[in-house]
């Protein structure tokens, strides 16, 4: 570690070279200047981390130096030596911000004994600072802490399957391949749950609020089929949008709520029948945009429609149960529907389909900046 | 001897490493392997290979980018500044919860990697990429 670095103002030579060859002895290196100025501009070119300065000179008195060091950076330990050692004159100084005074004459010891203290100080100050911004960014990036803990070992044993299954470690019989494969599956959904589990403690309200922006719900809603075109795929699923182009913009923040219509379409794909459809539509209402996402699936009985937003709750129809799912991904949707000030309405028929319709606040027509205050209030 | 190319592996988990070891060892790379970020750097300049797999999280929560940062811009790693790194990390990337990449704050200017994978790795994506990359 480096050495601490002293800086000493005085107008009297011979009390500065005094002082410094007395500091000497400290292992600190030192630096002098013989007024105010000159002492505050080595500070802003060079940190310093303690300055000795003198109370009584010319032009700049050590008064106005202690609160410019203050104004510059109050972490530096300023301590004033003072000629006319009254309590006023100290407390005067300390009042500006300068940690100690050391009254004249003083000996070797009484100033190595202030300046120690000084430097030990200046320490804590900087190991507590150091500390704090860690945990600052411990709790910053919590979520991603968290993340990495439950994705590795799920990842590391994932990998170790894909590379059995492959066979680069030797050719596996069929009964083998097929074990494998369905404990692919399985770590499948557990990774999917950790996923949906650390986004449901991600979206907080608070800060997608900070985030609202006017913008177009047809990018979220073109960037969330983008990842989903394969699933529909498999299922033959055929996807129709309707938003017309002239749809006001909204509030909104794009990655969750293209997550939000992501789940949603994702739904609709999931539990519907092979060969049905999915429709999207887009409308403006009152002072609402209502994004619409209707399927032809097993659809939700009427008493379960109440509960589907809850977290972790599954429906009871057999068709639901063999798709596999986290239970969550409603829950996110409303969610993270709610942080935007909207709401969400759903309408089933079971057997027919289900139609989830998502209320987003309309931006005000003088564009893009928005006016988020209004929102803030309905997303509490 | 005629390999596809020299990859070198900066990944403190075992398990990883040895999978994806497998994998590119399989399809005919050489593989070098160093865990953790200084160790790496060094086998850079050693070893010099036609691409990098570095992982995010290490001993420390940026690690990947310390590294990166180094290989990018730090005068011994002139000639070898553009060799294609490819970050992996098991935080997600999709979901946002993977740092606070948009946050400049927090990143400051954070180098770029040539390319970003989630793990797990899937053996066909993974060697698709890192021929991809080194062709370039």
């Amino acid at each position: 570690m480096e050495p601490p670095k002293i800086l000493v103002i005085d107008d009297e030579e011979i009390s500065r070279i005094s002082c410094e060859r007395i500091l000497r002895r400290l292992g600190v290196r030192v630096q002098l200047a013989a007024t105010g100025r000159a002492g505050l501009d080595i500070l802003m070119r060079e940190p310093h981390d303690l300055v000795l300065v003198d109370f009584k000179m010319p032009e700049m008195d050590g008064m106005e130096v202690t609160r410019r060091i203050r104004e510059f950076d109050p972490e530096i330990v300023t301590i004033v030596i003072t000629g006319y050692a009254t309590i006023e004159s100290a407390v005067t100084v300390m009042k500006e911000g300068a940690y100690d005074y050391l009254p004249k004459p003083f000996t070797p010891d009484e100033l190595l004994i202030v300046v120690k203290r000084g430097l030990e100080k200046r320490r804590l100050d900087q190991e507590s600072k150091a500390l704090r911004e860690e945990k600052e960014a411990m709790e910053r990036n919590f979520v991603t802490l968290v993340s990495h803990q439950l994705r590795s070992p799920l990842s590391a044993v994932y990998q170790y399957i894909e590379v059995l299954l492959s066979s680069i470690a030797g050719e596996l019989n069929a009964a083998q391949q097929e074990m494998l494969e369905r404990i692919r599956e399985r770590l499948d959904g557990l990774l999917q749950l950790t996923n949906d589990w650390l986004d449901m403690s991600r979206i907080q309200a608070g800060e997608i609020v900070n985030r609202l922006k006017a913008d177009s719900v047809m990018e979220c809603v073109k960037s969330a089929l983008s990842a989903l075109e394969l699933a529909a795929q498999q299922r033959q699923i055929k996807i129709d949008v309707q938003i017309p182009g002239d749809l006001p913009p909204v509030h909104l923040d794009r990655d969750t709520l293209r997550e939000a219509l992501s789940n949603l379409i994702s739904n609709a794909i999931k539990y519907n029948r092979i060969g049905g459809e999915v429709r999207i539509r887009a409308e403006e209402r009152d002072d609402w945009v209502v994004v619409e996402c209707e399927d032809t699936g097993f659809g939700v009985d009427e008493k379960e429609i109440p509960f589907i937003f809850d977290q972790f709750y599954r429906g009871k129809a057999r068709e639901v149960r063999e798709q596999q799912g986290t239970g969550l991904g409603l829950a996110i949707v409303h969610r993270i529907v709610r942080a935007h000030g909207g709401k969400i309405e759903v309408r089933s028929q079971p057997g027919k389909g289900s139609t989830f319709s998502v209320y987003l606040n309309r931006a005000k027509d003088n564009g893009s900046s928005g006016q988020p205050e209004h929102v803030a209030m309905k997303a509490l | 001897m005629s390999t596809k190319g020299r990859v070198l592996i900066v990944d403190d988990d075992p398990d990883f490493v040895k999978t994806v070891k497998m994998v590119l060892l399989a399809d005919g790379y050489e593989v070098s392997v160093a865990n953790e970020g200084r160790k790496g750097l060094e086998l850079v300049l050693e070893y010099k290979p036609d691409l990098i797999l570095l992982d995010i999280m290490m001993e420390s929560i940026f690690e990947g980018f310390s590294f990166l940062g180094v290989l990018r811009t730090a005068p011994e790693y002139e000639e070898l500044k553009s060799t294609p790194v490819l970050m992996v990390s098991s935080v997600k990337a999709d979901t946002g919860s993977r740092f606070t990449f948009d946050d400049g704050e927090d990143m400051g200017d954070a180098p770029e990697p040539d390319g970003y994978m989630d793990k797990p790795l899937k053996p066909k994506d993974l060697l698709d990429r890192v021929a991809a990359l080194i062709r370039r």
